[in-house]
């Protein structure tokens, strides 16, 4: 087996674009949260969200034209872009060997899939935009980088695993990296503010009115938010050979299913999962220096996590931090963010931290990095990622050695 | 060589539900309202109450009720473990689902007074979550958005999940329900295919070795993105690979699965398959039994060629520009 690296990092969010701009926000402490202008939140009590302001499609698609691309497919294209350049390989050189784009997402094009169904409520199904129509198949995501980027020879999925997908999007292209089945991935994840997404939050009584308060006593949910995080995985020895630069060291990553419940997680499953992704990375819970949780914000969500950490790491877990604080829940982008931030953390000795916190509620009982990040040597970084349906999935990054 | 086997099938389409309705290929179309055609292939024999119960199915959309009910034939008398896992295939889950869910929000008082419940059941992974939560499967659970490439994708997918230890079994299948709002959504896009179909397809697949006996073995599987437009090349690349991988000749291959895209593609594929294996070629079009299943195309393709000995090729083409192989061996156990 071979191992895995990451050498190149794409970020399109609400905190900033760029792997440079995104390390800096995270530092900072930067929050993207702001009144929804992405659809019409009439009659909603409150619709903050973390939306991406100022998005240049045009900027980064040159093949693939605007018009063909829903939003989440160009975040996609425009994170693979970046990866690639941050890299410093040639898009040429990936065209030359067998590679594997994996996208993870929820809704997929479902931002348009909505605006066509306002179409059939308020006109007909006749009156369907067939442009629109055509954006909404999700696969659009993974072909849409492959295409913008030229990549024939290529094994292309767009997860969709919901909330977990982009850390099953890394996990799929680190095996396909690590047995040799592929000599590069693009992995990781994007999602555009959607609608449906919003309403299904704001109905179960999990959207937070003003903020995202992971661990908080007073958290009341999450906000949603949109963005994309695209990793370029390489095995080490091809990455050394070209003198590239590592961020981290994938180590590993474990995947399982609640099977219990579609909403609700289970513990005990989340528990197991991060039990198998540090056995498949080799690593002692006392080794992680940090975990980046899923933390949602939600009741529910956290307690059961913090919960099942204390249950892996003991009752002095280590810090553990959500950056869904700062970025809001980015749905099938989350845990690439998340993947992300620990592989600037790891590079930039950092840990991002989690912002808008008041007082730690007793049931999550971590340490949450409250507002002000810290600087620290992080050797091993866990990244969870949960999602309805009971979809779970862990990836362990380490430092490059 | 992906060093997986498939050991145990099954279908759920307009011919009915399990193997030998599938086998037996009988399928009339049905009338069908709202949508701009008026018969489609439905999966009329698989009634939700009758299959799954009352309990649980009452916000349950049509895609996710296919899926638990094809992943639990597939498994029934197999042992499962802790570690089996289902990858399942779709488009973009229920659209009919996503319609209702966004129409509720648009036209009721409140924009928040939606159906909670039926939330879950509009993303795309509810139908591969649902398989697992009634048939307890806690092993690796997946969905792949791949259109017409489903099929293949999925097999990749599920393959790799065994080659890297993650799963000691995955039940890998498509689905793809019938709706109007999945009828008009084709109609926009310019679908070409046959009538639409609904229907459900998916095989065990387990590492070589396993005790029961062994229906094909997964040789391999190639995939491509058309990214100069040319879809045929893109295709013949993808099988010629494929074979010189498992050191094949073209004239050993006894089976070709069509998708049937139909339109340009339906021809790319065609033309792909007579230039690359002689006339002793047996070329199977599934969708001529079940309709244009979309996503679940690849799956019944795959099950196609199980009762037909020798090498077969199974061939996919979306109209988002991917195109694909799968290789399987069928063993003559006669």
């Amino acid at each position: 087996m071979r191992r895995v690296v990451v050498t190149g990092i794409g970020v399109v969010s609400s905190i900033g674009t760029g792997a440079g701009e995104f390390a800096e926000a995270l530092w900072e402490g930067r929050s993207g949260a702001g009144p929804i202008e992405a659809f019409d939140t009439t009659g909603f009590a409150h619709a903050n969200g973390c939306e991406v302001r100022g998005f240049e499609p045009e900027r980064w698609l040159r093949r693939v034209p605007v018009s063909e691309a829903g939003r989440a497919t160009q975040f996609a294209i425009a994170a693979a872009r970046m990866a690639v350049a941050d890299a410093g390989i040639a898009e040429s050189a990936l065209r030359e060997r067998p590679g594997v784009v994996s996208i993870g997402t929820t809704d997929g094009g479902s931002d348009d899939g909505e605006r066509l169904a306002q179409t059939v409520v308020r006109e007909s199904f006749e009156a369907m935009d067939p442009a629109a129509a055509r954006r909404v198949p999700a696969s659009r995501l993974a072909v849409g980088v492959a295409r913008e980027l030229g990549l024939t020879d290529v094994d292309v999925s767009t997860v969709a695993t919901a909330c977990a997908a982009g850390n099953y999007a890394i996990g799929n292209g680190f095996d396909a990296v690590r047995l040799g089945e592929a000599e590069y991935a693009l992995s990781g994840g994007a999602d555009a503010l959607c609608r449906m997404t919003f309403t299904g939050f704001y109905r179960l009584g999990a959207v937070d009115p003003e903020r995202c308060r992971p661990f908080d006593k007073d958290r009341r949910g999450i906000l949603t938010g949109e963005g994309a995080a695209v990793l370029l995985l390489e095995p080490l020895e091809a990455a050394r050979e070209r003198g590239a630069r590592s961020y981290a060291e994938v180590l590993g990553y474990g995947l399982n299913c609640d099977a219990h419940h579609q909403v609700a997680p289970d513990g005990d499953s989340v528990r197991r999962c991060m039990e198998l992704a540090l056995a498949d990375a080799g690593v002692a819970p006392d080794e992680v220096d940090l975990i980046s949780a899923h933390g949602t914000g939600t009741k529910a969500n956290d307690a059961t996590e913090c919960g099942a950490i204390r249950q892996v790491f003991g009752e002095q877990p280590p810090r553990t931090v959500s950056v869904k604080s700062m970025l809001g829940h980015t749905m099938g982008a989350a845990s690439a963010l998340g993947a992300a931030a620990c592989a600037l953390g790891i590079a930039g000795s950092f840990v991002p931290p989690t912002i808008n916190h008041g007082e730690t509620d007793p049931e999550c009982g971590i340490d949450c990095v409250p507002n002000t990040a810290v600087e620290a040597e992080l050797n091993v970084v866990q990244n969870n990622a949960l999602a309805f349906g009971g979809n779970n999935a862990v990836v362990v990054l380490g430092r490059p050695r | 060589m992906t060093g997986a086997v498939v050991t145990a099938w099954s279908a759920i389409s307009a011919c009915g539900v399990g193997r030998a309705a599938l086998r037996a290929g009988q399928a009339r179309p049905t009338r069908v309202d709202g949508g701009p055609g008026d018969e489609a292939f439905l999966a009329a024999d698989f009634v939700v109450d009758e299959a799954l119960g009352t309990k649980g199915t009452g916000s349950m959309d049509r895609s996710s009720a296919l899926g638990i009910g094809v992943v639990g034939d597939v498994l029934a008398g197999l042992a499962v473990d802790e570690r089996t896992g289902v990858v399942l295939g779709t488009t973009s889950g229920s659209a009919q689902t996503q319609l209702e869910f966004t129409r509720d929000s648009l036209t009721r008082r409140k924009p928040y007074f939606v159906n909670p419940a039926t939330m879950p059941f509009a993303l795309m992974n509810s139908a591969a979550a649902q398989a697992a939560i009634w048939h307890k499967l806690t092993g690796p659970n997946s969905t792949i958005a791949g259109g017409r490439l489903s099929g293949l994708g999925v097999l990749r997918y599920g393959t790799r999940l065994l080659a890297a230890g993650r799963a000691s079994g995955v039940v890998c299948g498509a689905v793809e329900e019938y709706s109007a709002a999945r009828a008009w959504l084709e109609e926009h896009r310019g679908r070409r295919g046959s009538l639409l179909g609904e229907g459900a397809a998916a095989v065990f697949v387990e590492p070589a070795g396993s005790p029961r006996p062994v229906l094909a073995e997964v040789l391999g599987i190639e995939t491509r993105v058309a990214v100069d437009g040319d879809p045929e090349a893109a295709l013949a690349s993808g099988v010629r690979r494929v074979l010189e991988r498992a050191a094949i000749e073209a004239g050993d291959v006894t089976t070709v699965a069509l998708s049937a895209p139909g339109g340009l593609l339906g021809e790319a594929e065609r033309a792909v398959a007579d230039a690359a294996f002689s006339g002793l070629t047996a070329v199977v079009d599934p969708a001529e039994a079940v309709g244009d299943v979309g996503a679940a195309i690849g799956m019944f393709q795959v099950v196609a060629v199980l009762d037909r000995p020798g090498f077969a090729l199974v061939t996919a083409l979306d109209d988002d520009g991917t195109v694909g192989c799968g290789l399987l061996r069928v063993p003559d156990v006669s």
